[in-house]
């Protein structure tokens, strides 16, 4: 498939951002047909150099050029219209209109008396033939699935003729059989003559799916591998720029009950939010729930971090029922708790390092005495937490909104870590975080692990799950599945699980 | 022609403290036009309005006067402001304040005793206290905002004041005029210079912005206070009650702003009548924005608005400028301060051609 003639051509891309080099003299070919994924972790420059293309940004130098025509800077329109489509990890659509609506919306002028509607439905229905993308044209899209309306986004760019279409991070939203659907749709696209970019920094999906990979880091290409002569752990060393040693899981017996819920209904704004959820947690083992966003994770990360009350069963921590939850009682009692979203639950943005870490301790003794509180006490504490669990980008007194995500999220893991928890909850450690984050914050869990911790690992990624949890139970429209050992799960049959079907499969096994 | 508001990448330290100082310049600019529309000289005029109250001692010390109360105030609503509560019914704490002090005065008119001020400054705390207390008790039971509750109760303060003062607690021997009886000695604040309008009022009012300044640097409640104001969701995760937050903002700045109220009819009024200030209540959320919510800070701008006061009285009478003008400079300055900063956080694009616009 890369024999092809270059549809696009960037040649010596270069921009800056004040003292960042964002891109620095990048060169990149695609082909006609061809699958290529951009790969490199967060800040590598994957995004800006896509939005130079796309005509967002303007470069500093270098030259962008489609079908052998150069591409005037900085107009999205003029990208449009050589035929370049961008779908975006956030989709741009309006869900109380249907789909045939959102995919022709913008493209008419409003001064038309009239909207020549059958000619759209037919141009559409014949894109969605041609290319496999069957979405019902009437349907409205807020009661689409997130595939379906990726497909949707997809087909908004095909219909405005494009012929090299981007997708950023395409499968961040998708289950795994959603994601290989999705993967055997593009290729089905590129076979029929389209060419693709895919940014991505998920490697075994890239290995899967691109004809070609062009790994990014610090702004630069620092490799061009076929898909087909590369390897999962050559990827990992070129994108993060050393060698990785992925941190393995060992077997061990697990301790004591920690945590068991039996049972337990949680209601949140008049509505059934969990309905009769069951679990186990014991020291020393990673119990893993994997779900598709969405599911009733924030609910269930709300009950085990002590901030929505159980309604009907029994919800037990350290063996006590438990019947007025707080956070601050579950600190007290040892629950280390990270948040789904740190942004907003987690740190507040606008204090400084220290004051993050003092955070839920605060009216400890250690660290306030008579509602006063013992700031050098506090500064030691987060100069032992940045130094111990490696966070980078400032001292105590840095606001953490300078952190980047990475060494955020280490911050609030450390601060749990490092007062030694019974329990930790740990839900989506490390979304939207780079490689060299991900391994770190892998590392960390499976070390409180070793040590003693009972994990409770909420996640939406599959690969988080497979390398760390012990046990794995999937939550579905706030029901939870029985569990079933790490050893019997693969990527097929947690996919079933995180499709409800849970029954199926263990009549299967 | 599309206009696009963006966020600005880091709004530096500077340019915070700076803008109260440009939003100033602003409003003298405009000033010095509004004054030429009138048909007044503007040099002169302005000269009057913001030189001339500084000129001599005196002049310090009714600028002292008239900032006490202002500052005492934004201290209160300052804390409130930082943990996103809005208390905007300053002035009706401040009358049930007084409402609550002056009871006291009259209660034990023509009685003497040290105990007797301090008493008034409890039943003025806890006046202004249970006025706030309404707001804080609809917010955190059925989530009325207290923007609404406590601006509209303002008004129903000045009128419960209006029946008292009209009616039972009129003075026997003010020839029908809407007033009480003048307080004894023991019910008036004594003053710390002869000569002077300055009572000991405003030395309170000092130890009061020290003391708010190192609750919110040094304790926990003050701790609680910016992350419940700043990151609610955090806050909530983290085991900070807001509704807590919101009844100790609104009770504490209730009960200052009860206690400005008190300090006013025991300092320069010495009685109760209809119209116990002109909208110090309302002046101080702009002292409290102007000095940045910081305690400092908010002793410069109540100076600065004493001066509008003090100024547009001088000018009344020197240029005939009109009494209105004085609420048109504060009004301005409000203005001008959140449009700066506003755009000190923002910048605004006028874009030619939309985003992803398409041919069709």
């Amino acid at each position: 498939m890369t024999g092809g003639e270059v549809v696009l051509r960037l040649e010596k891309i270069t921009k800056r951002f004040g003292d960042l080099v964002a891109n620095d003299e990048v060169t990149l070919e695609l082909r006609r047909g061809e699958l290529l994924a951009l790969l490199g972790e967060n800040g590598a420059g994957k995004t800006t150099l896509m939005n130079i293309l796309f005509g967002h940004y303007t470069a500093d130098s270098g030259q962008v050029s489609v079908f052998g025509r150069p591409l005037p800077p900085g107009q999205p329109r003029a990208a449009i219209e050589a035929g370049i489509g961008m779908v975006h990890q956030h989709f741009a659509l309006a869900n109380n209109l249907s789909v045939l609506e959102n995919v022709i919306a913008g493209t008419e002028s409003i001064l038309r008396p009239r909207s020549d509607r059958a000619h759209a439905r037919a141009k559409l229905a014949g894109i969605a033939e041609r290319f496999g993308l069957t979405v019902d044209p009437d349907a409205r899209v807020g009661e689409l699935s997130v595939g379906e309306r990726q497909r949707v986004e997809i087909l908004k760019a095909l219909y405005r003729d494009a012929r090299i279409l981007i997708l950023d991070e395409p499968t961040a939203v998708l289950t795994h059989q959603e994601a290989e659907r999705l993967y055997r749709t593009l290729r089905g696209m590129a076979a029929k003559g389209l060419s693709l970019i895919f940014i991505s920094h998920k490697l075994h999906e890239v290995l899967a799916a691109a004809d070609r990979v062009t790994v990014l880091r610090g702004g630069k290409v620092v490799a061009e591998r076929p898909a087909a002569g590369t390897s999962r752990d050559e990827l990992a060393e070129l994108m993060i720029g050393r060698r990785v040693a992925r941190p393995v899981r060992d077997q061990r017996a697990p301790g004591p009950v920690v945590m068991t819920a039996d049972g337990v209904d949680v209601v949140g704004g008049g509505v059934k939010r969990l309905s009769g959820i069951s679990f186990t947690l014991r020291a020393g083992e990673t119990l893993g729930i994997i779900g598709v966003a969405g599911n009733g994770q924030a609910f269930l990360g709300e009950l085990v971090s002590g901030l929505a009350r159980p309604g009907a069963g029994r919800f037990e921590l350290l063996g006590e029922a438990v019947t007025a939850p707080g956070p601050r009682r579950f600190v007290a009692a040892g629950v280390g708790r990270v948040p789904e979203d740190r942004n907003a639950n987690g740190a507040v943005a606008e204090m400084t390092v220290w004051e993050n870490a003092v955070l839920e301790r605060i009216r400890e003794r250690r660290f306030s005495v008579a509602g006063l509180v013992k700031r050098a006490a506090g500064r030691a504490f987060a100069r032992t937490v940045v130094e111990r669990f490696d966070v980078r980008g400032g001292g105590p007194d840095t606001p953490i909104r300078l952190l980047s995500g990475g060494n955020m999220q280490k911050l609030i893991l450390g601060r749990s870590l490092e007062t030694a928890p019974r329990i930790l909850i740990a839900a989506q450690p490390t979304r939207g975080l780079d490689e060299g984050a991900v391994v770190a914050i892998h590392a960390e869990i499976l070390a409180a692990r070793r040590a003693g911790t009972a994990v409770l690992l909420i996640s939406e990624d599959l690969d988080e799950i497979l390398e760390l949890a012990d046990r794995v139970q999937a939550i579905v429209k706030g029901r939870l599945s029985p569990d079933i050992p790490i050893e019997e799960a693969d990527p097929r049959r947690l996919g079933l699980m995180m499709a409800g079907l849970w029954n199926e499969t263990t009549d299967a096994a | 022609m599309w206009v696009k508001v963006e966020p600005r990448q880091e709004a530096s330290r500077r340019v915070i403290y700076a803008t109260p100082v440009l939003a100033v310049g602003l409003t003298v600019l405009s000033g010095y036009f509004l004054f030429l529309f009138l048909g007044l000289a503007p040099a002169k005029t302005l000269y009057h309005f913001l030189i001339s109250p500084t000129l001599t001692f005196y002049g310090w010390s009714e600028l002292c006067v008239k900032a006490g109360p202002l500052v005492l105030i934004a201290s209160g609503l300052a804390i409130g402001f930082r943990a996103n509560v809005w208390n905007i019914g300053a002035e009706g704490q401040l009358t049930l304040g007084a409402v609550g002090a002056g009871g006291v005065a009259l209660a034990f008119w023509g009685e003497s005793g040290l105990w007797i001020l301090p008493l008034m400054c409890l039943a003025g705390i806890l006046g202004g206290m249970l006025y706030a207390a309404i707001p804080a008790f609809l917010k955190t039971r059925y989530e009325v905002s207290e923007i609404l509750t406590s601006l509209m109760l303002t008004y129903v303060a000045t009128l419960a004041l209006g029946i008292l003062v009209y009616g039972p607690w009129r003075d026997p021997m003010g020839f029908n005029f809407p007033q009480t009886r003048m307080f004894s000695d023991s019910a008036l604040l004594p003053l710390i210079l002869d000569g002077t309008r300055m009572h000991l009022g405003i030395l309170v009012t000092l130890a009061v912005a020290v003391a708010a300044w190192m609750m919110m640097a040094r304790t926990v409640i003050g701790f609680q206070i910016k992350v419940v104001g700043l990151a609610p969701a955090a806050a909530r995760f983290a085991g900070f009650s807001r509704n807590r937050t919101v009844w100790f903002s609104l009770l504490l700045s209730g009960g200052l702003a009860g206690l400005a109220g008190t300090f006013e009819i025991a300092g320069p009024i010495g009685q109760l009548v209809p119209h116990l200030t002109p909208g110090y209540g309302f002046t101080a959320i702009i002292v409290a924005f102007l000095g940045r919510l910081h305690p400092l800070g908010i002793i410069a701008s109540g100076f600065l608005m004493a001066i509008s006061y003090n100024g547009g009285e001088i000018a009344q009478v020197e240029d005939r400028l009109p009494q209105a003008a004085t609420g048109v400079f504060q009004g301005m300055l409000l203005f001008y301060l959140l449009a700066c900063d506003f755009l000190s956080r923002y910048r605004i694009r006028l874009a030619a051609t939309r985003r992803e616009a398409s041919p069709s």
